[in-house]
C-alpha cells in the first residue's frame, strides 16, 4: 500500500492499518449480534427457571406459535428493507382465509364450492391483488406506503365485513386444514412451511438481483434510480410479494383454528413489524436480512412462551415485549446513527 | 489591517477566515461596510462569497479572525444573535412560511400580544402596513404568502428585516429569480434603504447589476480577498479589470495535477439537437465525438446540470432529439440512457451517486449486476474479483470490498461512483462536477482517469465550475448562460478570459450569435 503525505488520506490509511484485534472488534455488527445475544440470554434464563422450557414438545410449540407471525414478518421484511412499510398485513391475512374458505365450501356469497387447490389459489391471489394495489398507489401515485397501506387496511376490512357478514365460516375441508393443523414426521406442517418460506426468502434476498436491488432502493432510492434500477417496478413487486405471503399466513391460520374468522387478524398488524425491527433490521431501510427477522420472531416467541411457562399472564407478557422492543429499537437506532 | 477611522463602518472584519475539514475556503478577509453603502461581492463559484456572508449572518459559527459591528467585537452564534446585532440576510432560498399571511410572516416569532396574551391582530396589521408602505408595496397584509410572486416574497423578507431594525442587510443573489421589472423595483428599494443609512452587502454574478447599484466592490477568488475598489462608473476598463481580478492570471501549478492528454478525437458519437425545457434551458445544439472531452462552463443556474439530467433521462425535457451513432434514440429514464451506453456521474454524489449503506462491491455492481451472476444468482466471489480490478485500476482506498461507501473519503466515494460506470460498456460519460469537495490528490487521480478513458475512445461531457480544470482537461468548451449555449471555444481559444467574458457578457454575445 502506498502512503501519501496528505494528512487526510494518511489518517484513512492509518485506520486501515489498525491492529487486527481492534478491527475484528469493530467488524462486529452490534445490530446483528445484539438480538442473537438477547435470544441466547433468554433461552438460558428460561431453561434455568422452567424445567419444561427446553423439552422437544415446548420447542415445537414455540415454533408453531411463531410460524404465522413469522411468515408475515418475512413478507414485511422485504418491504422494510426497501424503506417502505405495510400496515395492511393483518387485514390481508384473515381475508385470504375467508376467501379461500368460501371458495372451498361454497359459503358466504359463493354460490357453489370449488376444489381445494382453486380455493388456495384464490386466497393467494387475493393477497397478491391487494398488495399490488398498495404497490401501485405507492409507486405510481406516489402515496407514501404508510398511508397507502393504511387505507388498504380499512378497505380490506370493509370488504371483509361485507363479504362475510361478520360471521365465522365452519366446515373447512380437512385437506385444507392440513396446512395449519397437520404433521409430517411429527413436525407440524405449519412449521415446515415457515422454514421453507424462510429459506427461500433468505436466498432471494442474498443471492438474487431482485434481493440486491431491494437493498439499493432502501439505501438510496435516487441513486438506485440513477443507476438504472426500475424503482417503481420493485415497489409494486415487493408489496405484492408481501401480500402473497400474508395471504399464505392466512391459509395457515385457517387450518390452525379450523374456521374462517373475520377476527383472525386482530392484534396482529404490528407484532410482525415489531419482530423485524427486534431482529435488527433498520427502520429506515437499506439494512437488514431474513436471518435477523428469524431471530426477532424467535425472540418474541420465546419471550412470550417462557413467561407463559412461568405463569406470567398476558399483561406481563405484553409489558415484557414492550420493554424488550424499546430496548431493541433504541440500540438499533443508535447503531444506525453512529455508522 | 488596522482601521484608522472605524467610526464610519457599520461592520468590519479583521482577517476573517474559515476552514472546512482542514481545507481553507476563506482567508484574511478584511471587509468594511459603511453607513449608506451598497457593497457588492464578486467572485466565481466557490470563491467564498456565500461562506463569507454566512459567517456574518451567524450560520457558520466556527471561523478565524474577528467581526466588529459598530466597533464592538461580536461573535454571532446563530442567526437570532445576528438579528439582534442588526444583521439580516435575504437567502437565495426564501425562508417564509407560505401558509401564513404577510403580516404574520413579517412578525413571525415576534407577534404583538394583547394584555390577555392573545395575538394583537390590529397592531400586527397596522405595523406591517406601515413597513410595507415604506417599501412602496401594495400587497395586503392579510394576503397569504403562497399567493405572492417570488419578487414580492423577497420584499416581504426585506420588510421583515426592517421590522427588526436591521442595519446591515445581506442579499445573496437576490435577482436570480426576478424579471427585469422586478429587478428594477428591487434596486429602487435598495437605493431607498441606502438613503436611510443602511449598509447593504450585495452578492451577484452579474456585472451590469453591480454597475447599476453598488458603491464599492470586493473581489474574492479562491477564498482570498483580491481587492476592494470604488466603482468608477466612467472607467472604460472597469469590466476588463474586474474580470481579470476575478479570474487571476497565475497558472503555475497546473502542470503537476493535470495529466498529459493523449486522447485522439474520432468520429461523432452523440448529437443533441433542439433540447429545451421551460425555465431550465433552451434550444441546445451540440455534438460530441469519440475520445473527446467536451467541457461545459457556466454559473450555477445556467442550466448545465439540468441539460445533462435531461440527456440522461433523469428529468423530463420539453423538446429535443438525441442521436447516438446517427440514430435517433428515445431516452425517458436513466435505464434507457444506460441501455444506449450513456452513463452519468451526478453533481450530488451522496444523494444520487452511491448507496452509502452498501459496500464498495455492491455499489460498483449497481449498474452491471448481471455481470456477476453465475447460473442466475449473485456470486460474491465474482463480484469481489470484479471489484478488485476497479479498486486497483482507480486506486480506491478502503478497508475492504465490503466497507460501507458512506465511510469512505469524498475522493474515494467519487471513484466508486466512476467505477460503477467503467464496468458498463458506456460510450458517453457525463461527469457533473466530478471533483467537487475532494482533495487535490484525488482530483488529480480523477483527471488521470478521465484522460485514460478519453484515450480509450470514450466521449466525456465534463461539467465543471472550476475553470482551471475545465481549461486543462477539455478539448472543447461550451459556455452556458441563462439556459443557452452562448459560445463554443476550442484549442487556444479556451482561456479563462474568454470563458469569463462569455459568461458575464452573455447579453452582448447573445446579440452576436443572433
Amino acid at each position: 500500500m502506498q502512503f501519501s503525505t496528505d494528512p487526510k488520506t494518511l489518517s484513512n490509511e492509518l485506520q486501515v492499518e489498525e491492529s487486527s484485534f481492534r478491527r475484528a472488534l469493530k467488524r462486529i455488527d452490534y445490530t446483528t449480534a445484539g438480538p442473537i445475544a438477547g435470544l441466547v440470554f433468554i433461552i438460558i434464563l428460561f431453561s434455568i427457571l422452567s424445567p419444561h422450557f427446553l423439552s422437544v414438545n415446548n420447542i415445537v410449540n414455540i415454533l408453531r406459535q411463531v410460524s404465522i407471525i413469522g411468515i408475515m414478518a418475512i413478507g414485511v421484511t422485504y418491504v422494510i428493507i426497501m424503506a417502505e412499510i405495510d400496515l395492511s398485513i393483518a387485514s390481508i391475512m384473515p381475508l385470504s382465509g375467508i376467501i379461500a374458505g368460501a371458495v372451498a365450501t361454497g359459503g358466504y356469497l359463493m354460490p357453489f364450492a370449488l376444489p381445494v387447490w382453486v380455493a388456495i389459489l384464490c386466497g393467494l391471489l387475493t393477497g397478491a391483488l391487494f398488495g399490488l394495489m398498495s404497490g401501485f398507489a405507492t409507486a405510481k401515485l406516489k402515496i407514501p406506503s404508510f398511508m397507502a397501506t393504511l387505507s388498504m387496511m380499512f378497505i380490506i376490512e370493509g370488504f371483509m365485513l361485507w363479504f362475510s357478514g361478520a360471521q365465522p365460516l365452519y366446515g373447512i375441508p380437512d385437506s385444507m386444514q392440513w396446512f395449519g393443523a397437520g404433521k409430517v414426521f411429527g413436525i407440524p406442517v405449519i412449521v415446515v412451511i415457515f422454514i421453507l418460506v424462510f429459506v427461500a426468502s433468505d436466498f432471494v434476498l442474498r443471492k438474487t438481483v431482485f434481493g440486491r436491488n431491494i437493498y439499493a432502493i432502501g439505501g438510496n432510492e435516487e441513486a438506485a434510480r440513477m443507476s438504472g434500477i426500475n424503482v417503481d417496478k420493485y415497489k409494486i413487486w415487493v408489496l405484492t410479494i408481501c401480500g402473497i405471503l400474508c395471504a399464505f399466513a392466512g391459509l395457515l391460520m385457517l387450518g390452525r383454528i379450523g374456521s374462517a374468522q373475520v377476527t383472525a387478524g386482530v392484534g396482529l398488524q404490528l407484532p410482525p413489524i415489531a419482530a423485524v425491527i427486534l431482529g435488527g433490521t433498520s427502520l429506515f431501510g437499506g439494512i437488514g436480512s431474513m436471518r435477523r427477522t428469524l431471530v426477532g420472531v424467535l425472540l418474541m416467541g420465546v419471550l412470550v412462551n417462557g413467561l407463559n411457562l412461568l405463569g406470567v399472564g398476558a399483561d406481563g407478557q405484553k409489558l415484557a415485549t414492550g420493554i424488550v422492543l424499546i430496548i431493541a429499537v433504541a440500540t438499533n437506532v443508535m447503531g444506525t446513527l453512529k455508522k | 489591517m488596522k482601521h484608522s477611522s472605524t467610526n464610519e463602518y457599520l461592520l468590519y472584519t479583521e482577517n476573517l477566515g474559515k476552514q472546512f475539514n482542514g481545507i481553507t475556503v476563506l482567508e484574511n478577509i478584511n471587509l468594511t461596510i459603511k453607513k449608506g453603502e451598497i457593497h457588492a461581492i464578486l467572485g466565481a463559484n466557490g470563491a467564498g462569497k456565500s461562506t463569507l456572508i454566512k459567517i456574518i449572518d451567524g450560520i457558520h459559527t466556527e471561523y478565524i479572525g474577528d467581526i466588529y459591528v459598530k466597533n464592538q467585537k461580536v461573535k454571532p452564534a446563530n442567526t437570532e444573535e445576528a438579528r439582534l446585532l442588526g444583521i439580516g440576510m435575504v437567502h437565495q432560498e426564501l425562508s417564509l412560511v407560505s401558509e401564513l399571511n404577510v403580516a404574520e410572516n413579517i412578525y413571525l416569532g415576534r407577534l404583538p400580544r394583547t394584555t390577555w396574551g392573545m395575538v394583537h391582530y390590529k397592531k400586527l396589521h397596522q405595523d406591517s402596513a406601515k413597513i410595507l408602505q415604506e417599501l412602496n408595496m401594495s400587497v395586503k397584509t392579510t394576503e397569504m404568502v403562497s399567493n405572492l410572486s417570488i419578487a414580492d416574497r423577497q420584499m416581504i423578507e426585506i420588510a421583515k428585516m426592517l421590522s427588526m431594525n436591521t442595519d446591515i442587510i445581506l442579499l445573496d443573489e437576490p435577482t436570480s429569480a426576478l424579471t427585469e421589472n422586478e429587478v428594477k423595483r428591487l434596486f429602487y428599494t435598495m437605493e431607498n434603504l441606502k438613503k436611510q443609512g443602511k449598509g447593504i452587502i450585495f452578492i451577484t454574478h452579474k456585472l451590469d447589476e453591480i454597475y447599476a447599484t453598488s458603491d464599492r466592490v470586493t473581489i474574492l477568488r479562491d477564498g482570498n480577498q483580491i481587492d476592494t475598489i470604488n466603482l468608477d462608473k466612467n472607467d472604460p476598463d472597469l469590466e476588463t479589470k474586474l474580470i481579470s481580478l476575478m479570474t487571476g492570471t497565475e497558472q503555475g501549478e497546473i502542470g503537476e495535477i493535470y495529466p498529459t492528454k493523449k486522447n485522439r478525437i474520432g468520429s461523432p458519437i452523440m448529437e443533441v439537437s433542439n433540447f429545451s425545457s421551460k425555465g431550465k434551458f433552451e434550444n441546445i445544439h451540440f455534438q460530441i465525438r469519440r475520445g473527446e472531452i467536451l467541457g461545459i462552463s457556466g454559473l450555477k443556474g445556467a442550466g448545465r446540470t439540468e441539460l445533462a439530467r435531461a440527456i440522461y433521462g433523469a428529468d423530463p425535457k420539453d423538446t429535443g432529439i438525441l442521436e447516438l451513432n446517427g440514430e435517433i434514440v428515445e431516452i425517458r429514464q436513466p435505464i434507457d440512457a444506460i441501455h444506449h451506453g450513456i452513463g452519468m456521474v451526478t453533481e450530488d454524489r451522496k444523494k444520487e451517486g452511491f448507496v452509502g449503506l452498501l459496500g464498495v462491491k455492491e455499489n460498483i455492481s449497481l449498474t452491471t449486476i448481471k455481470d456477476v451472476l453465475v447460473n442466475g444468482f449473485l456470486s460474491r466471489k465474482l463480484e469481489r474479483e470484479k471489484t478488485q480490478t476497479y479498486v486497483s485500476k482507480l486506486k480506491i482506498r478502503m478497508a475492504s470490498e465490503d466497507a460501507r461507501v458512506k465511510n469512505l473519503s469524498g475522493g474515494n466515494q467519487q471513484k466508486v461512483v466512476i467505477a460503477k460506470w467503467l464496468c458498463t460498456d458506456c460510450k458517453v460519460l457525463i461527469l457533473d462536477e466530478p471533483t467537487r469537495g475532494i482533495d487535490v490528490k484525488a482530483k488529480s487521480e480523477i483527471y488521470k482517469i478521465m484522460s485514460d478513458l478519453a484515450e480509450q475512445g470514450l466521449a466525456i461531457l465534463f461539467i465543471s465550475s472550476e475553470l482551471p480544470e475545465l481549461i486543462a482537461m477539455s478539448d472543447r468548451v461550451l459556455v452556458m448562460s441563462r439556459g443557452r449555449i452562448v459560445s463554443e471555444l476550442s484549442g487556444t481559444q479556451i482561456t479563462k478570459e474568454n470563458i469569463m467574458k462569455s459568461t458575464f457578457q452573455e447579453s452582448a454575445v447573445q446579440k452576436e450569435v443572433g
